[in-house]
């Protein structure tokens, strides 16, 4: 991940962002860590304020807490995530909800315990619309799979090779070492998330559908 | 707490009732047993007195008193009852076919069991026996055992047991609940504020040691708050708590990431994968120099086995070469190889370590 370091040539604009999240401990915190890199062009403490700073700022990226009052992070990636890049934060790293962010349109997620070059780092990528797969995601998005597979879900599972590709997300290496592990390279490793990304879409969708189908709902 | 206080409110409400039908019936019974009648006006003196005591408690708000009122209200319907039972010759002829009180007596049997337990409603039940012998051989004018009182006997203690059994289920039903709500709050809360703040100082300390420290106990609280009320034998518990070990006894940091459909595990597997995994740690930890270590589970084989890997960024080694703690991976494949299971280590120089543990042979 220390190749993107390079992404900023000097004198480059800073990434506008928008932080939404109720404690504002953390705001200060996260402001901290981000850097000359970033400029925080706005700050919400609920969904509906995020969505109208995100309205008023359209920033490039948005950092948004997954437990906010009305309607938290998911809320905020349902309604803007199409047009916005926004990356969800939790503090524990098995929420489900998560998953039902990232399917609605976030770009990807991380745990707030993410070291501060980690989370630049992330957030660069991120900013530039690329899928943010951490470890604890891919963990997520396996056991999803799984889970769909038992319960002769959608179809449409993996392929085998993102199933390796998210296995090794999951054991912690980056998409340069899977690429060298996998004779692939690192842009085709970050083509697989992206892929991943899109079934798990996909799936959710047809299991929104599908339940509404079985429940009579229009 | 209020919990409690509301089922016992239920439960008194439902005794409120049960006394309430019970005299309308007694009172039934007197107009359809009238003919047998020697004193009509003591008997509708005493069922008023029985009715009258309803309105008292339902009035008094039985389960707004302390216990001891309570005991006190409970013990007074007892003797009343006793009095019914006991003071029916007063009143009736041998030849009535419903004794006066009817099932009223057991209203004081099952107030004594939700207020004092079992002991005393047992001793209530078996009081008022005695005392529906006692009049049932005075009216008789000879010591009265028959097979009907002894019924009613073993009817009143089976009221006074089942009714204590039932309270005493319904309250440890509602202590589980208000543990579980308070868990709940006392999770939501640390949430919110614990949590949040642990992260926020691993994110801006420079201080190793005070980061560690931050993520150690936010490893440990969420341990606590959302694993270990639920399955305190389960897998990921034991995983994280053997994880957390090694993070404090090196200060090292490592990244777990635990499947969140992992199977419990059986005793045997959980000590293997958890023991397997500490030798591999503590490998990581002391030889590998390594900046992250990370862990990740997985159930694999639809759950009936579990997946591990233990991974350090650290210096490697060539394989073959002989490495300090090649004892240590010995150790590792014999713990995996009691249960069935399978391990292996990859690793380059310069590349890092992975330790791949697997608790059932891979295909």
């Amino acid at each position: 991940m220390d190749d993107t370091d390079k992404l900023r040539a000097p004198g480059s604009e800073p990434i506008r962002v928008v932080i939404a999240d109720d404690h504002p401990i953390w705001i200060s915190g996260v402001r901290a860590d981000l850097g000359a890199d970033f400029l925080v062009v706005g700050e919400a403490a609920d969904a509906a304020a995020a969505i109208a700073a995100i309205d008023e700022h359209a920033p490039d990226l948005v950092l948004c807490d997954l437990q906010m009052p009305e309607g938290g992070g998911l809320r905020v990636a349902t309604e803007r995530g199409a047009t916005t890049n926004i990356v969800v934060l939790t503090v524990s790293e098995a929420e489900r909800d998560v998953l039902a962010a990232v399917a609605a349109g976030a770009v990807g997620y991380l745990t707030k315990s993410t070291p501060s070059r980690e989370l630049r780092d992330a957030l660069r990528r991120a900013a530039k619309g690329e899928p943010v797969f951490s470890a604890s995601l891919a963990a997520l998005v396996l056991s999803e799979f799984r889970r769909l597979k038992r319960s002769d879900g959608p179809q449409g599972g993996l392929t085998e090779r993102e199933r390796e590709v998210l296995s090794h997300v999951a054991r912690g290496r980056s998409y340069r070492e899977i690429g060298e592990e996998l004779f692939i390279s690192a842009k085709t490793v970050e083509n697989h998330t992206r892929n991943i990304l899109a079934k798990l879409r996909l799936t959710k969708k047809q299991e929104l559908m599908r339940y509404a189908l079985d429940h009579g709902i229009e | 707490m209020t919990d409690n206080a509301s089922l016992d409110r239920g439960m008194t409400r439902g005794l409120v009732v049960f006394r309430a039908l019970t005299l309308g019936w007694a009172w039934v019974g007197l107009v359809l047993e009238r003919s047998h009648l020697t004193r009509p006006a003591l008997a509708i003196a005493a069922l008023s007195a029985a009715g009258i005591w309803t309105f008292v408690v339902t009035g008094a708000g039985f389960s707004g008193r302390d216990d001891r009122t309570r005991l006190r209200l409970a013990i007074v319907e007892v003797a009343l009852a006793g009095a019914l039972l006991a003071g029916e010759p007063l009143v009736y002829t041998a030849e009535r076919s419903q004794s006066l009180a009817w099932a009223w007596p057991a209203a004081g049997i099952i107030a004594m069991a939700i207020t004092a337990g079992p002991v005393w409603a047992t001793g209530s039940a078996l009081s008022l026996s005695l005392a529906s012998v006692a009049g049932e051989s005075w009216l008789r004018s000879e010591l009265q055992w028959t097979t009907a009182s002894a019924s009613k006997s073993a009817l009143l203690i089976l009221a006074a047991v089942a009714a204590a059994r039932v309270a005493g289920l319904l309250r440890e039903a509602g202590r589980e609940i208000s543990t579980a709500r308070a868990r709940e709050e006392v999770g939501r809360v640390l949430h919110d504020g614990v949590l949040q703040t642990l992260a926020v100082i691993q994110r801006r300390s420079d201080d190793p040691e005070l980061r560690r420290l931050a993520r150690d106990q936010e490893q440990e609280l969420r341990t606590y708050l959302f694993e270990a009320p639920r399955s305190p034998e389960a897998l990921p518990v034991h995983l994280r708590l053997a994880i957390a070990a090694v993070s404090r006894r090196y200060g090292v940091e490592i990244i777990a990431v635990l499947a969140d459909d992992l199977p419990p595990g059986s005793p045997a597997m959980v000590d293997a994968l958890a023991g397997a995994m500490t030798e591999a740690l503590n490998n990581a930890a002391k030889h590998a120099q390594a900046g992250h270590i990370s862990v990740y589970a997985e159930p694999i084989d639809e759950g009936s086995g579990v997946y591990c890997s233990i991974r350090d960024d650290g210096i490697g080694f060539e394989a073959g070469a002989q490495v300090a703690g090649r004892g240590i991976m010995d150790s590792i494949e014999r713990r995996m190889a009691e249960i069935g299971g399978v391990a292996t280590v990859t690793s380059r120089p310069g590349h890092g370590t992975e330790v791949q543990l697997w608790t059932i042979p891979t295909s």
